[in-house]
């Protein structure tokens, strides 16, 4: 069981809606045959356990990915977990789009998946459930637009 | 140019028009145009020569790309230009006529607003760049004179040809998987062919292990594939190998064609910052032949077929997903095996760290991905 979560900072919201989405950018090359690996969500140490994505509150999929691959970063679509599912592995969703601008600038709808007090074997157990809701779920959109 | 006929050297129609070119004479500043041209003529010949013969050409032969105006007619500059001898050998006669045809075709190319062909030399893209430098606004060299598709290579063009081998290429430091042709150890040189087909001109400063790949040289069935770190220039959108300055080291990568081939091919010709954002090395080929070594326990078909991914780290990550559960082995580049096995059901999670390939087939067979 993960420790007790950071506190937030001034600007960031904690999203409490079970079904909104979490939208996540998958590099090409963590991608094969159809299916993300883990890795796409597994986070660089320059991520500091906080994995940027995007929230179905503020963008939609086919927005996600536009404003993601329009700003310089390579995806070959997005894929969608829910808050439930989120929950599910103790983890929580953070909104940080009201927090002191950054350069680059967020992404619209910008929000974190917060692994920071997970230590390495949690992190890895909760990627991997993650990483089957993921796939259930199916891509969300791609270059052509959204998929079901 | 026309056919080499019996040794009588071709000759070569140039149109030039407007400004210098134009009136009674031609001014004789624009005659430099004519020298910068046959030096384009020898800088590519060179590279014809090199591709056919995997050697540098020799001094006797360079002079027979030697020019020499002939005839030139009245109004525009219309000059008739042969080579400087009488007659040429016949493994001359073939190089000639390549030549020509590369150098129209890349002029055709310009004027189409197409990147020139991407195995120029270095010598051979400057010699190109400084065609046409003494061009005024109104002066050109027409490419397909007295045909519809007569265009002008003017100041215009060759600005945009500037931009394109000039600040539209980078060096890149990284790593180009293929086979090697044609190595001529005096001369540096070497051509390396991608898996794609496409050919890359290389050289190289420093001596590096060119010995250790002699017996995979000039061929193209093998199924060795030789990886060069390297630096190289790259240009056009997806930054392509154009050429290949230097070569740091040589490793040797051997294949077998099966399942897995595409895939672990796929890893060992990524470069170092695939990721982006100056993350991602090179995928070691210790590791990448440690997969295989892996991949080949498991007897085929199988329900599931697991993948071959890169980590940023250099190092290769095979893994299974289904509908409920997730397996993986992570192998780093110094060949340390992380296994983690997770299943949705249950909610169980096994790791390990297997030592060795039995060891890692053990662990495959505990979690119900091997048998």
């Amino acid at each position: 069981m993960p420790s007790k979560p950071l506190p937030l900072i001034a600007g960031e919201v904690q999203l409490i809606d079970k079904s909104e989405k979490y939208f996540r950018q998958c590099h090409p090359s963590f991608f094969r045959n159809g299916q993300p690996t883990s890795q796409f969500v597994a986070d660089f140490p320059r991520d500091e356990g906080r994995l940027s994505g995007t929230r179905s509150g503020s963008v939609n999929a086919t927005e996600s990915y536009l404003d993601y691959s329009g700003s310089g970063g390579k995806t070959c679509g997005t894929w969608a977990v829910t808050l439930e599912e989120v929950d599910a592995q103790n983890a929580r969703l953070v909104d940080d789009t009201g927090c002191p601008p950054t350069n680059p600038p967020r992404l619209r709808g910008h929000t974190y998946l917060d692994f920071r007090n997970f230590d390495a074997g949690e992190r890895k157990t909760a990627v991997s459930a993650l990483l089957i809701d993921f796939k259930n779920r199916g891509q969300q959109a791609a270059l052509g637009g959204s998929t079901p | 140019m026309s056919d080499p006929d019996d040794g009588a050297p071709p000759e070569t129609q140039l149109l030039f028009s407007g400004g210098r070119f134009e009136g009674r004479g031609v001014h004789l500043e624009g005659l430099i145009e004519l020298v910068r041209y046959q030096k384009l003529v020898v800088e590519f010949a060179k590279d014809v020569w090199f591709e056919m013969h995997g050697t540098k050409m020799p001094g006797r032969i360079q002079k027979q790309f030697e020019l020499r105006l002939a005839d030139r007619q009245q109004g525009s500059f219309d000059a008739t230009i042969v080579s400087d001898e009488a007659r040429l050998a016949p493994e001359v006669e073939k190089v000639a006529g390549m030549t020509q045809e590369r150098i129209d075709e890349t002029f055709d190319q310009i004027i189409r607003g197409l990147r020139p062909a991407a195995n120029l030399s270095e010598e051979s893209e400057k010699a190109l760049l400084a065609f046409g430098r003494s061009f005024k606004a109104d002066e050109a060299l027409i490419i397909h004179p007295n045909t519809p598709q007569a265009k002008p290579f003017n100041t215009e063009r060759r600005t945009w040809l500037k931009t394109v081998l000039k600040e539209k290429t980078v060096p890149v430091e990284g790593a180009l998987l293929g086979q090697v042709f044609r190595l001529d150890s005096a001369a540096k040189r070497f051509q390396l062919t991608l898996p794609d087909g496409r050919n890359v001109a290389g050289r190289y400063k420093t001596e590096a292990q060119w010995e250790s790949i002699r017996p995979f040289l000039d061929q193209p069935k093998s199924r060795t594939l030789i990886r060069l770190v390297c630096t190289y220039t790259a240009g056009g959108l997806t930054l392509d190998p154009l050429r290949i300055d230097d070569v740091e080291d040589i490793e040797i990568f051997t294949l077998d064609s099966d399942e897995w081939t595409d895939n672990l091919t796929e890893l060992a010709a990524l470069r170092t910052g695939w990721f982006g954002q100056h993350l991602g090395q090179r995928i070691d080929i210790a590791a990448i032949e440690l997969t295989r070594d892996i991949l080949r326990t498991i007897p085929l078909p199988t329900w599931l077929m697991p993948q071959a991914f890169p980590t940023v780290e250099g190092g290769v990550q095979i893994e299974w997903l289904d509908e409920t559960s997730h397996t993986e082995l992570i192998i780093t580049p110094d060949l340390a095996i992380h296994a983690h096995h997770y299943d949705a059901i249950t909610k169980s999670t096994v790791a390990a760290e297997p030592v060795g390939v039995a060891a890692t087939f053990e662990f495959l067979k505990g979690v119900g991905r091997a048998q």
